[in-house]
């Protein structure tokens, strides 16, 4: 799973969740799996990802340069800045085995299998 | 030149548009203009003529794997391409009772021989020169050697060879096929030009001269390509045929800038994706699409499609409920939404369809923005289920359009709606689709 989709992840389907977001991430062991650069694709993907989030995510998965805490100036025509914003979106595959996120608010693990993130969750606890 | 196209049932109003250059900006330059004969499940048009072998160009280089005309490359509604020898309306006239009927076909096809011939010259040039100029580009760019072909375009005097390929339907169903299709190979054989030297061969023809025998006439060309162009080189078997999902992607569209691609879709059941990646693949105006299934086995299916066309970058696929709360953050919002629906035949019964449905389009109407496009298909047999649960849900949806489409032999129907804010929810009216 990348850290584009976890991004974009709650566990709101869970009975009295107020937000639910960010999921925690708890993976021990991470993939580098390289991706096509599209500089394009990146600056229109930029605005809509939760900036924070995905540094913080970046922390907690360790092994990888830290990201610039906030978005550059004129980032969308920072090559170096989108690099970054692309290896850190795409390029870092939370691995299966060992690869979980966990609500903020129930600890509830939503596990990742096969590189799809598993957001089922009983009946009970709807 | 001329040409002819076959489509599926119900998506004729698709092929118009695509072939009016609606999908693709390429398209401007070929002047196509469509025939009005009414062969259902055919269109007849004429482009202008174009270069033999366009190489298509990936990362910037020519990419001789995949260097063809411009029609093919880009041709997604459709299933077959033909360049067409001839059609004529009416000539039911040799299945009169009393008339030999194969002795009449026979008479017909060799009758019609000498106004098509040229043009049967022409294409069979047409097919071996690209054929040669494509085994020189795959030897110039992959540094491929040929293996001993000849790859000279044949002279005239040279032979080629063709193969009779025939489709009755109607009352034609009447004859025996083998034998009409005999018969037909004959007529041609014996009638065309002996300068031209045309013989027959079954096993690697030049060219295949297909015949199709309907009740409204007969439309004759030769086919150019091998496979149907449904059949995508990104994916293979599908659950739900990739015209279908090419046109479903089209309508979620509708109404949005092409230059902006800042479109995010959705496909709350996306099975293994084929929509989505219908979607992402040719319609630049997405951003990127998520798909869900509620099957693990679906959702890692849809993964690995993602990855074959080279899309995951684009495409989120993830397990989840879509009739609970979808799992997205609150300031996500969707342009548009697509989804095969179930049809309480093969995943679900009748009656957890209907259950589900109404916890589905509530799901729908929260997170799609005002404006958003909803694509669904249904069979036809669900669809007054569905029409009833949306009138009495009171949702701002207001219909666009309904395309009565088939896949397979199952009666199926494309809804098209739009979310509106309306002072008066619920307010149904069918409008044509704005350009």
């Amino acid at each position: 799973m990348k850290l584009f989709t976890h991004n974009m992840l709650t566990s709101k389907m869970i009975r009295n969740v107020q937000v639910g977001y960010p999921l925690k991430l708890c993976a021990s062991e991470v993939k580098i799996t390289p991706t096509d650069f599209r500089p394009g694709f990146l600056s229109k993907v930029i605005p809509k990802i939760d900036w924070t989030v995905l540094v913080e995510a970046v922390n907690s998965v360790g092994n990888t340069e830290p990201l610039p805490p906030a978005l550059a100036e004129d980032y969308d025509k920072n090559d170096d800045f989108l690099r970054k914003a692309h290896h850190a979106l795409f390029e870092i595959e939370i691995e299966v085995i060992t690869g979980e996120m966990e609500c903020p608010e129930t600890g509830r693990k939503f596990p990742i299998q096969n590189g799809v993130p598993n957001m089922l969750v009983n009946e009970d606890e709807v | 030149m001329s040409y002819f196209i076959t489509h599926g049932q119900g998506l004729e109003p698709f092929v118009r548009r695509e072939l009016s250059g609606q999908y693709h900006r390429s398209f401007d330059d070929l002047d196509i203009h469509v025939e009005e004969v009414k062969f259902p499940g055919k269109i007849v048009f004429s482009a202008k003529p174009q270069l033999l072998v366009t190489p298509t160009k990936k990362d910037g280089q020519n990419d001789p794997t995949q260097a063809t005309n411009v029609l093919i490359q880009h041709l997604k509604t459709v299933e077959r391409l033909f360049g067409l020898l001839f059609f004529e309306s009416d000539i039911s006239g040799f299945l009169e009772p009393g008339r030999n009927a194969l002795s009449g076909v026979y008479d017909y096809v060799a009758g019609k021989v000498s106004t098509f011939s040229i043009i049967l010259d022409n294409w069979a040039e047409y097919l071996v020169s690209a054929e040669s100029d494509k085994r020189n580009l795959r030897k110039e760019v992959l540094g491929e050697e040929v293996e001993g072909a000849d790859l000279r375009p044949k002279r005239r005097k040279e032979s080629h060879s063709f193969r009779v390929n025939v489709r009755i339907s109607g009352k034609f169903r009447a004859l025996n096929h083998r034998a009409v299709t005999k018969c037909i190979g004959s007529a041609l054989v014996k009638n065309l030009p002996k300068s031209a030297n045309w013989v027959i061969n079954l096993k690697r023809p030049t060219v295949e001269i297909s015949f199709y025998l309907t009740d409204e006439g007969v439309i004759c060309g030769i086919p150019l390509c091998k496979l149907p162009l449904s059949e995508r080189s990104y994916l293979n078997k599908i659950p739900l045929r990739s015209t279908i999902a090419y046109c479903m992607a089209s309508l979620a569209v509708e109404g949005e800038d092409s230059d902006e691609g800042t479109l995010i879709a959705l496909d709350p059941m996306c099975g293994s994706s084929t929509i989505l990646v219908e979607l992402v693949k040719h319609f630049p105006q997405v951003l990127f699409a998520a798909g869900i299934d509620i099957s693990t086995a679906q959702a890692e299916e849809a993964f690995l499609n993602a990855g074959k066309a080279e899309e995951l970058s684009k495409i989120v696929v993830l397990v989840s409920d879509s009739s609970l709360t979808l799992p997205f953050k609150s300031e996500m919002s969707f342009d548009c939404i697509l989804c095969d629906l179930p049809f309480g035949i093969q995943h679900l019964t009748r009656d957890e369809v209907t259950a589900l449905l109404p916890k589905v389009f509530k799901n729908f109407n929260l997170i799609i923005k005002t404006g958003g496009n909803i694509v669904l298909l249904l069979s036809s047999e669900m669809s007054e289920l569905c029409e009833n649960i949306l009138h009495e849900l009171k949702v701002t949806w207001e219909i666009v359009e309904k395309y009565p489409v088939k896949l397979g032999e199952l009666p199926a129907i494309i809804y098209h709606y739009k979310k509106v804010i309306t002072a008066e929810p619920n307010k149904v009216s069918v409008v044509s689709v704005s350009e």
